[in-house]
């Protein structure tokens, strides 16, 4: 599934926030994340790790 | 319940989905069809339809917004409607907007999207969309939603049949075609579907509906019912026509009136 699930890992847990994730957005302190559906999330800190090949998954840490 | 007609590509599902629509009809059922096959485009000149819906991915703003370099902030931007349906916890058809839902005597028929160019990507947002939308529709209990699936079992690694109550796997005569109902019922078996039967179609004699049976029970599919070669389906296919008023007709409203009651 080429749409990605999004993590956020914080206190060392990492919690699943969002799927079907179709589209990704910088923002000043984060990353907007929009579903295919147009359902929006704000997610604080950077990116650790996008997986495009197996999970299709994109880690975020606070 | 939500029905989803599955099988090897040219194993005949469109034509057996819309039989099944006139089937289900005839016994009283309100009868949702929804085309999750994003290939072939022609199940609504099956249903007797001049042209397809809109489809629901134009509704979604999907591909359209994946493939805006500078994406919006709001995904209904530049669709031309209104997204929130789609947000909806549930949905029911008589909430999606008129061009997004053809209607023939409650015969209603809703489509998810087709590629319809080369280098736009895959077909992961109409999987997507498919899934979402069966799990959310709402449906009478008196009416009943059919699935035209992609030939092949992608859709299943998609979750489309995620909130599917019955699986029907049309099996031509072909070893392929027994191979790939084998791997529906483990497929459709793995997510808990209680309902799947299979179905033989283009048959020509009786012994080749024995052999095909036998092989499927080896299997462990049960045969709901058969389908015999018919020349009209084959004539109304290859000119683009209705499907209405063959021997196949018949012999679907047989298998149907065999799992369903009347209502």
């Amino acid at each position: 599934m080429c749409l990605s699930t999004a993590y956020v890992i914080d206190n060392g847990q990492k919690e699943e926030v969002m799927n079907d994730v179709a589209f990704l957005r910088a923002e000043d302190n984060g990353f907007m994340l929009t579903t295919l559906l147009g359902d929006n999330r704000f997610v604080q800190g950077r990116i650790e790790s996008i997986d495009f090949m197996n999970e299709h998954s994109i880690v975020f840490t606070k | 319940m939500k029905i989803s007609v599955c099988g090897k590509g040219g194993s005949g599902k469109s034509a057996m989905v819309t039989l099944m629509a006139g089937a289900m009809r005839q016994r009283g059922y309100g009868v949702v069809v929804v085309d999750a096959d994003e290939s072939n485009s022609t199940l609504h000149r099956m249903l007797g339809f001049d042209s397809p819906p809109r489809p629901l991915l134009e509704l979604a703003g999907g591909k359209r917004m994946v493939k805006q370099a500078l994406g919006p902030k709001d995904a209904s931007a530049d669709t031309g409607a209104d997204t929130n349906v789609l947000s909806q916890d549930r949905i029911a058809v008589a909430d999606l907007p008129s061009d997004f839902v053809l209607d023939r005597d409650r015969i209603r028929l809703i489509a998810v999207g087709k590629i319809l160019q080369a280098l736009e990507g895959c077909a992961c947002p109409m999987g997507v969309l498919s899934r979402e939308f069966l799990k959310k529709l709402r449906l009478g209990d008196d009416e009943v939603a059919i699935v035209d699936t992609e030939a092949g079992v992608e859709h299943f690694g998609r979750g489309v049949e995620t909130s599917i109550d019955a699986v029907l796997v049309v099996v031509e005569p072909s070893f392929e075609s027994l191979q790939l109902a084998e791997r529906v019922n483990a497929l459709a078996d793995g997510i808990g579907i209680a309902s799947i039967w299979a179905v033989l179609n283009k048959v020509t004699s009786d012994e080749m509906a024995t052999r095909l049976s036998q092989e499927l029970d080896r299997r462990g599919l049960e045969v709901a019912g058969t389908v015999h070669y018919d020349p009209r389906i084959f004539e109304a296919g290859l000119e683009g026509r209705p499907l209405d008023g063959s021997k196949a007709a018949e012999e679907v409203s047989d298998l149907v009136g065999g799992i369903f009651p009347q209502r």
